[in-house]
């Protein structure tokens, strides 16, 4: 670094020196997302001031999707629509101020009244937040909830010192709880962080961190490579290659809940045949994409959640049957050749041109063409949610703000759900739907997500491909990282 | 003196009107609904809530026909203020300001590292033309010409930063991170200043006044850096000028690749992310400081030209 340094500023002439020196302890991290909207709770913003170490909420979700106590130590269920949160004594704000019922009423408030409401908790799903007493919280959903626990867990849902609220807007410096305080935000480039001496956690091991915002990903990998940063997060499958032979750097792979889909338009001919949605669904090799384009670095779905999930259904095989697929076909009289279907991709992904090829050759092989429009996503989203295309790619997260599918489930496959590409809509499914958000019993919910999961599948409602993996990078002197499977969490108080 | 000025200031204000229209539209040209669009960005996921699509959208006046919104941000323009970002909520003067200054520094330190290396090359070869020398640096700057950003970046990143350890990678943090950025940026322009500054050397030095000079007494050295290299460099002061207008905006590539949070990315974001005020701002920004440093150029052109500053030139 110093001799770096040293070049570096001789060559560009006469201005002062770069960087501060590294200081002990003190990690410099390569992220991906910059500041994006002025630290609003409802956008990624929230989701950095977490990684980073700051925020803190009233539950969290561990390393291993369980959810845990936080900044409230117990909660319970009073009523079918309301729940008591004990809010942990002895904690204060970076600013010294006390965490009480009060703050974190304040904080649940302010994001009830934003302007754009936050998707994990807003006015739509809650009624009220209200102290009891000094120590107690109690929230009023407006609909009998057993997810608003995890919904408490999810960033946006960050409580901070009254301070940090003015004119509607959010300011993180000295403001939250976490084993890491923000000194310092240059929204496009970076942000420090020091460690928090008071944390209610116990001493956090390292001084704190340097957080570079690199947008692109080559770039992130190349600085673990150079030793500019310690830890590069999300580093692409293709860029995976460059670490094999280095025995300085560790990839840490997370299973992501992420599904590159292929999504069939269930309300347009012939796509409202479920023969001709089973018979795509036998056409394609999963393997074959997983190998192919993702080189391993994807695993080859069987429906959609990933076989480790708890709640994934039991015995999935993979569907892969091309024989199955031209009978299929057959019986939906649907001749070879006779049928020429659209499939639409976005760019900004960048290997979906190759995995549309990939689908392109096998639906070929049994007698299906396929035109492929690859277009920016914006493009083509208004005609996705309109129901104007035959088969579209979509990569998407199945744990949205709770760390369960119920999110997922909702939005893309109930009648009345904001993001139902596939247009599918029975009002048995809305019914089953419907049942999970009544039922206390974490273990019953992850049965009827299987269930769900099972007959999603065998109705080939839409296809799904590969689960994505992310990988994070680190220098293997770093101890005790760990990648958190929904981004919640880089620096831990454990990290050294 | 006066009616350039006149004519200028009308070209310029013509311009903004047409410019800021453009801006408004260009993000509707590819479709999408812009409040989802604007959401996405700042949410990264597509699953979005319609409640919060349709609270932003009202929050940021997109529910309003297209000329209402126009005519109220010209209104608003026109006395200075730009509005705030649909996206960051920040002010966009000051977001546009900033990413300004850093891309002029790059711009600067691009093009002055390509002149420094053009001018002399150009002059040398010039001085036999058709020559060895000629012959190889022809090759180079063509070659030069064709080298792809996106190519010789990560190249140069994997020299200069992994294998010799000089330089960093990424990052916007002090002088030594503009090195090679500026090195990337100022193949092209190296490479077009040279072949012109030869091309007008070529010209220059077989004009009778340089001969004259010669008679007279002066060393080629003397009469090539007095008299030669003031002529001949004319239409690189042109070319500059040109260079760094387009550099301000144009860096895209170089802004990702290296993190430079300069205009190119800001203008890139702002397309991709709909961020309406962002685009009409940095457009208007680049429009005048375009016609501002073209001017600049041409008075420079008047005090270098002796023949143009008599008049003796239309």
């Amino acid at each position: 670094m110093s001799n770096r340094k040293t070049i570096g500023a001789a060559c560009a002439l006469a201005l002062s020196a770069a960087t501060a020196a590294e200081a002990a302890g003190t990690l410099t991290i390569g992220e991906v997302v910059n500041v994006v909207a002025g630290w609003d709770m409802a956008s990624d913003d929230a989701y950095l001031g977490s990684r980073s170490g700051c925020y803190e909420g009233l539950t969290k979700v561990d390393f291993d999707g369980e959810l845990k106590p936080s900044l409230a130590t117990a909660w319970s269920q009073s009523s079918p629509t309301a729940w008591d949160f004990k809010i942990r004594q002895g904690v204060t704000f970076h600013d010294g101020s006390p965490l009480t019922a009060e703050a974190a009423a304040n904080a649940l408030n302010q994001l009830l009244a934003a302007q754009v409401p936050a998707r994990a908790f807003s006015k739509k799903n809650i009624k009220s937040v209200e102290v009891l007493d000094t120590e107690t919280l109690r929230i009023t959903t407006v609909e009998p909830s057993v997810f608003l626990p995890g919904q408490l867990a999810s960033p946006a849902t960050t409580i901070l010192a009254p301070a940090a609220y003015k004119d509607g807007k959010v300011n993180p410096i000295k403001t939250c709880t976490g084993p890491f305080a923000i000194t310092r935000v240059d929204a496009k480039q970076g942000m420090t962080v020091k460690r928090n001496d008071n944390y209610w956690g116990g001493k956090p091991k390292l001084d704190g961190a340097e957080i570079k915002f690199i947008s692109d990903a080559n770039s992130r990998a190349t600085q673990i490579r150079t030793g500019e940063a310690d830890i590069a997060r999300m580093i692409s499958a293709t860029a995976l290659a460059q670490f094999k032979n280095l025995k300085n750097v560790r990839l840490e792979q997370t299973k992501a809940p992420r599904t590159l889909m292929l999504l069939l338009n269930n309300k347009k001919k012939p796509f409202d045949d479920i023969r001709v949605r089973q018979a795509i669904q036998a056409a394609i090799d999963t393997s074959a994409i997983a190998a192919a384009v993702y080189e391993g670095a994807a695993t080859p779905a069987m429906g959609p959640f990933r076989a480790t999930d708890p709640w994934a259904p039991a015995n999935q095989k993979p569907s892969y049957d091309p024989a199955k697929a031209k009978k299929l076909l057959a019986e939906a009289g649907i001749k070879p050749g006779s049928l020429t279907l659209n499939l639409w991709g976005y760019v900004s992904k960048v290997e979906l041109k190759d995995v549309a090829a990939v689908v392109q050759e096998m639906l070929g092989q049994v007698g299906i063409k396929v035109d492929i429009r690859m277009a920016e996503y914006k493009a083509i989203e208004p005609d996705m949610l309109a129901g104007n295309f035959d088969m579209a790619f979509m990569s998407r997260g199945y744990l949205t703000d709770v760390p369960e599918p119920i999110g997922f489930i909702n939005a893309d496959y109930s009648c009345s759900g904001s993001f139902n590409i596939a247009h599918y809509c029975t009002p048995e499914m809305d019914a089953e739907i419907g049942k999970i958000y009544g039922t206390k019993d974490q273990a019953d919910r992850f049965k009827m997500y299987a269930n769900l999961g099972e007959k999603i599948q065998k109705d080939a409602i839409n296809v799904f491909l590969v689960h994505e993996s992310s990988y994070d990078a680190h220098a293997t002197k770093i101890k005790n990282y760990r990648a958190h499977f929904i981004n919640y969490y880089t620096m831990m108080p454990g990290l050294e | 003196m006066w009616t350039i000025a006149l004519k200028r200031f009308t070209l310029l204000c013509a311009t903004c009107v047409f410019i800021s229209l453009l801006a408004f539209i260009v993000p509707y040209m590819n479709g999408g609904d812009p409040a989802r669009t604007i959401l996405r960005s700042r949410m990264g996921d597509v699953a979005l809530d319609t409640e919060a699509v349709e609270a932003l959208r009202i929050s940021l006046g997109l529910e309003q026909p297209l000329y209402v919104q126009y005519l109220s941000w010209l209104k608003a323009a026109l006395s200075g203020d730009f509005g705030y970002s649909f996206v960051s909520r920040a002010p966009v003067g000051q977001e546009v300001l900033r990413s300004l200054g850093v891309s002029f520094t790059l711009a600067m330190a691009a093009l002055g590292l390509a002149l420094l290396v053009a001018l002399p090359m150009g002059t040398l070869v010039a001085l036999k033309p058709g020559g060895r020398l000629d012959n190889i640096v022809t090759f180079l700057t063509q070659s030069l010409v064709a080298i792809p950003e996106y190519w010789f970046a990560p190249i140069s990143v994997l020299i200069f930063s992994l294998y010799l350890g000089l330089l960093p990678s990424a990052g916007w943090q002090g002088p030594s991170y503009i090195v090679l950025p500026a090195l990337v940026l100022s193949l092209r322009p190296m490479a077009y200043f040279t072949r012109v500054t030869r091309a007008a050397m070529i010209d220059v030095l077989q004009a009778p006044y340089i001969t004259a000079a010669l008679s007279r007494g002066l060393s080629m050295r003397q009469t090539v850096v007095h008299h030669g290299l003031r002529n001949g460099s004319m239409p690189v002061v042109t070319l500059f000028a040109l260079w760094l207008a387009g550099l301000l905006g144009g860096s895209v590539v170089v802004e990702v690749i290296f993190s430079i949070p300069g205009m190119g990315r800001l203008i890139y974001e702002g397309v991709v992310n709909n961020d309406v005020p962002v685009l009409q701002a940095s457009f208007m920004c680049i429009v005048v400081l375009s016609i501002v440093i073209n001017t600049i150029a041409d008075v420079l052109y008047i005090l270098l030209n002796p023949v143009v500053r008599m008049g003796h030139v239309h």
